[in-house]
């Protein structure tokens, strides 16, 4: 086994502990039984106090950087538009091609457009590395020493989560309530006229291709870095660019948000998904108690 | 069990089968262009050595990229897909947070990666990987 093998498994042996298979721990409580299906990400993982401390860490390594010569970080830190955030990972959510208009899934299909993006640092400078090294170290230790491991272990932690319910979803112990609700919605796009993209397979929402941005984005892709050696680049911001579905996307993307919003796909969903959530929360309670309590205690020195 | 697999038997025969062949790439974005994990790059791996890798600086679809072989010092297109084959990931990205992702029954299962640099296994999704994206504010 590799050292990231390892890893993994000492992880998951933690959790286990922590789950009662080792010494006494405190008992599993049901706090989080009756979290909401978008309160998980702040409720569950603090992700918006863990997104604070990353703030931090990043604002202080980049003042770190300025200081010692490497101003490009913060050159570049005028900031993009929007971005995924650990909600979108976290949270009980329909698919996205459930909760679109019609308008919307004829516009976009399954895809969307890219907001625009800040610019980006790369670095062919060993100075620059090595220097970004030890910035990062000084502004761990300035925000609390622990912070680098806390924010890995919470990642960890939500990662094993994440899987584990998309899991139980796709072949575990929810598939069967996930195949029931998706019945009339492919009940209703075959009245529509469409079929499994490949035949002998099982009927599902894959074999339909529900989901599966197939276009392109408009406009030029970025011009490439000029990758000179020794130097640090700065690519320049990118401007927004629209997504441009396949006309077969968009026709099947808007029959999915008709079908869906006709047979309640959508809020069936969310709810069986809510209650794969909490079940998986309920196992792993207590680590994220613990790690709740390391983020909020670094949480609390911010100023 | 197919991440084990390809951790143990990179080797005689199954490197003669990853021979490098005319390939194409239909993303622009190879990162610097060069070996190994530079600073402000995503790079994913193949396997638990470190001979195919493919990097990126920018958020992306999997599909139509092929990991790059680095074997005898070179770092020429391979014959792999990224799709679907990637055990491992680093996420050098000097700003951003990145998650990867896999679609499945419409929903996406991600595992998200602090920019720390370190390389980690992809844990339950590794080669059923589909797309990563930089996240976090001023993230895309």
């Amino acid at each position: 086994m590799n050292l990231y093998v390892t890893r993994l498994v000492v992880a998951a042996a933690a959790v286990l502990v922590a789950a009662g298979c080792g010494p006494a721990e405190r008992p599993v409580t049901g706090r989080f039984q009756h979290v909401a299906a978008d309160r998980i990400a702040v409720e569950v993982f603090k992700a918006d106090k863990l997104s604070q401390l990353g703030e931090q860490l990043q604002r202080r390594r980049v003042e770190c950087m300025a200081d010692r010569g490497y101003p490009q970080l913060a050159e570049a830190a005028a900031g993009g538009e929007g971005g995924s955030d650990l909600s979108s990972t976290l949270n009980a959510t329909a698919p996205d091609f459930a909760v679109r208009s019609e308008v919307e899934a004829r516009r976009s299909g399954f895809g969307q457009d890219e907001p625009r993006q800040a610019p980006h640092v790369l670095s062919y400078d060993k100075g620059f590395d090595e220097t970004l090294e030890r910035c990062t170290d000084e502004a761990a230790k300035r925000l609390g020493g622990d912070l680098p491991r806390v924010r890995a272990d919470a990642y960890d932690l939500m990662n094993v989560v994440s899987v584990e319910v998309a899991g139980r979803i796709r072949t575990g112990s929810a598939a069967s309530t996930f195949k029931a609700l998706a019945a009339p919605l492919l009940d209703c796009l075959d009245r529509a006229g469409f079929r499994p993209a490949k035949s002998g397979v099982e009927r599902d929402i894959d074999a339909y291709g529900l989901g599966v941005a197939t276009g392109h984005l408009a406009g030029a892709d970025p011009a490439p870095p000029r990758r000179v050696r020794g130097t640090v680049e700065t690519l320049p911001a990118a401007p927004a660019r629209a997504y441009v579905p396949t006309p077969a996307e968009a026709a099947l993307a808007v029959a999915a948000a008709r079908c869906a919003r006709e047979t309640g796909y959508a809020a069936k969903f969310v709810t069986a998904r809510l209650d794969v959530t909490r079940q998986v929360i309920a196992a792993h309670e207590e680590p994220l108690v613990r790690l709740g309590e390391r983020i909020e205690k670094l949480a609390a020195r911010l100023p | 069990m197919r991440a084990l697999i390809k951790m143990a038997a990179v080797t005689g025969a199954a490197i003669a089968a990853l021979a490098v062949l005319p390939a194409v790439s239909a993303s622009a974005d190879d990162g610097n262009s060069r070996a190994n994990c530079s600073s402000g790059e995503i790079c994913f791996w193949y396997d638990g050595t470190s001979r195919f890798q493919k990097q990126f600086w920018n958020t992306g679809n999997h599909g139509g990229n092929n990991f790059m072989d680095t074997i005898n010092g070179g770092y020429r297109i391979s014959n792999q897909p990224v799709q679907d084959n990637a055990l491992e990931v680093t996420n050098r990205d000097t700003v951003c947070d990145v998650r990867v992702g896999n679609l499945q029954g419409g929903v996406w299962a991600w595992v998200t990666i602090p920019n720390n640099g370190e390389r980690q296994f992809l844990g339950t999704i590794n080669n059923r990987n589909d797309r990563h994206e930089r996240i976090g504010p001023g993230c895309s």
